[in-house]
């Protein structure tokens, strides 16, 4: 094992945020920073949201009124950082932290090394949320229940249909967009489900994706349970209305990847593993920092980026 | 794909196989040359994407 490079700032995370507290920090002179990304590239979440003739335009932002896919916003961030004189280490996960020392213990392709660093920012993102996370979504855990990100990696990367009769149980962006996507490949219109009464995307997002799909909703549904042997066969609710398919997309509703701030004895709620943050995204223990959506709640990448280059500079001020 | 999983814990770390479902059907394919749309969870009738598919590289 290799013993200790010294770093002023280490960031936790190569997505949007961990990016935007990168550059912020490099403009303000700070350095030497140390960026961890777990992957093997950088660019975090809008990376899998590819750019395919007739797909559906996903995960976009508007800049200057054209509208940017998650791939290229994704590029034009790894750009800015690479203009930047951060210390990058792809396919590296943090295994051990020692919080009060800031000695993080690290796992990549080289073996196991340990860095210290006088601040750290957690940039690490979130995931969506498995079935029994959501505790209302009861059943078998059969093949062909997937997250969005599976649609997507099934979807661009391999050109094949997870479903072609899908069930959506998710009423957010994400889910419409994943319900978009399966239309535009060629599945049936998705059966769309949800505890809320009404969708919880905003009426212009559903306009945007009613170009691709309509999908059949059905909100209210207080419990419900995943059917099928092998491969899911669809969704039955407590009461017993049914909504066959050949695959579930359990879609949205966000879970910050509070894991290492957990494993470093930061201040967490639980379950919810929302951070309990003081002023200016500060963590628990001083000297540790928060950005972007591991904060919690829905956001886009550009958020991310100045939130994370916020983040820079309440950095800059503790050190 | 369970098979593996009972064996070595994959997918049932941080992300829950948020991240990492995919690319391991990549591996599993690329070490065993069964098509991704060939996989299976446990068996047959339990393949990963709807069956009866063939792949379309992107």
């Amino acid at each position: 094992m290799s013993i200790g490079q010294h770093f002023k700032v280490a960031i936790i995370g190569g997505g949007p945020a961990g990016i935007g507290a990168a550059v912020g920090l490099a403009k303000r002179g700070i350095g030497p920073v140390v960026l961890i990304e777990r992957r093997a590239e950088l660019g975090g979440t809008p990376m899998g949201y590819r750019k395919k003739p007739g797909g559906v335009p996903t995960f976009v932002e508007w800049t200057r009124g054209r509208m940017v896919f998650g791939e290229e916003l994704a590029g034009r961030m790894v750009q800015r950082l690479a203009k930047t004189d951060t210390a990058i280490r792809l396919s590296t996960q943090v295994t051990k932290i020692v919080p009060a020392e800031k000695r993080l213990t690290l796992l990549g392709p080289e073996g196991v090394c340990e860095l210290t660093a006088d601040a750290v920012v957690l940039a690490a993102g979130a995931r969506e949320q498995t079935p029994a996370e959501k505790g209302w979504l009861a059943g078998a855990r059969t093949a062909r229940v997937s997250f969005t990100r599976h649609v997507t990696g099934w979807l661009d990367n391999h050109g094949l249909l997870p479903a072609r009769k899908p069930v959506v149980v998710g009423s957010d962006l994400i889910a419409y967009s994943a319900a978009a996507k399966l239309r535009a490949a060629g599945s049936d219109e998705p059966v769309m489900l949800d505890r809320r009464q009404s969708p919880s995307a905003g009426f212009l997002e559903r306009l945007f994706f009613r170009r691709w799909t309509r999908p059949d909703w059905s909100g209210g549904v207080t419990a419900a349970e995943i059917m099928g042997d092998r491969a899911a066969t669809g969704v039955q609710s407590s009461d017993g209305q049914e909504w066959p398919g050949d695959g579930v997309m359990v879609c949205g509703e966000l879970v910050p990847n509070t894991e290492l701030a957990l494993l470093a004895g930061m201040a967490v709620e639980l379950p919810s593993r929302q951070l309990q943050l003081a002023r200016s995204q500060a963590l628990s223990q001083p000297g540790w920092f928060a950005a972007g959506t591991v904060i919690g709640g829905f956001h886009g990448a550009q958020w991310c980026f100045f939130n994370g280059r916020r983040v820079a500079r309440t950095v800059a001020r503790f050190l | 794909m369970d098979a593996l999983k009972r064996r070595t814990r994959v997918l049932t770390g941080r992300c829950q196989g948020f991240d990492c479902q995919v690319p391991l059907a990549e591996i599993v394919s690329g070490h065993t040359g069964i098509g991704i749309a060939q996989l299976t969870k446990n068996g047959p009738g339990s393949e990963l994407v709807a069956p009866g598919q063939a792949e379309v590289p992107a």
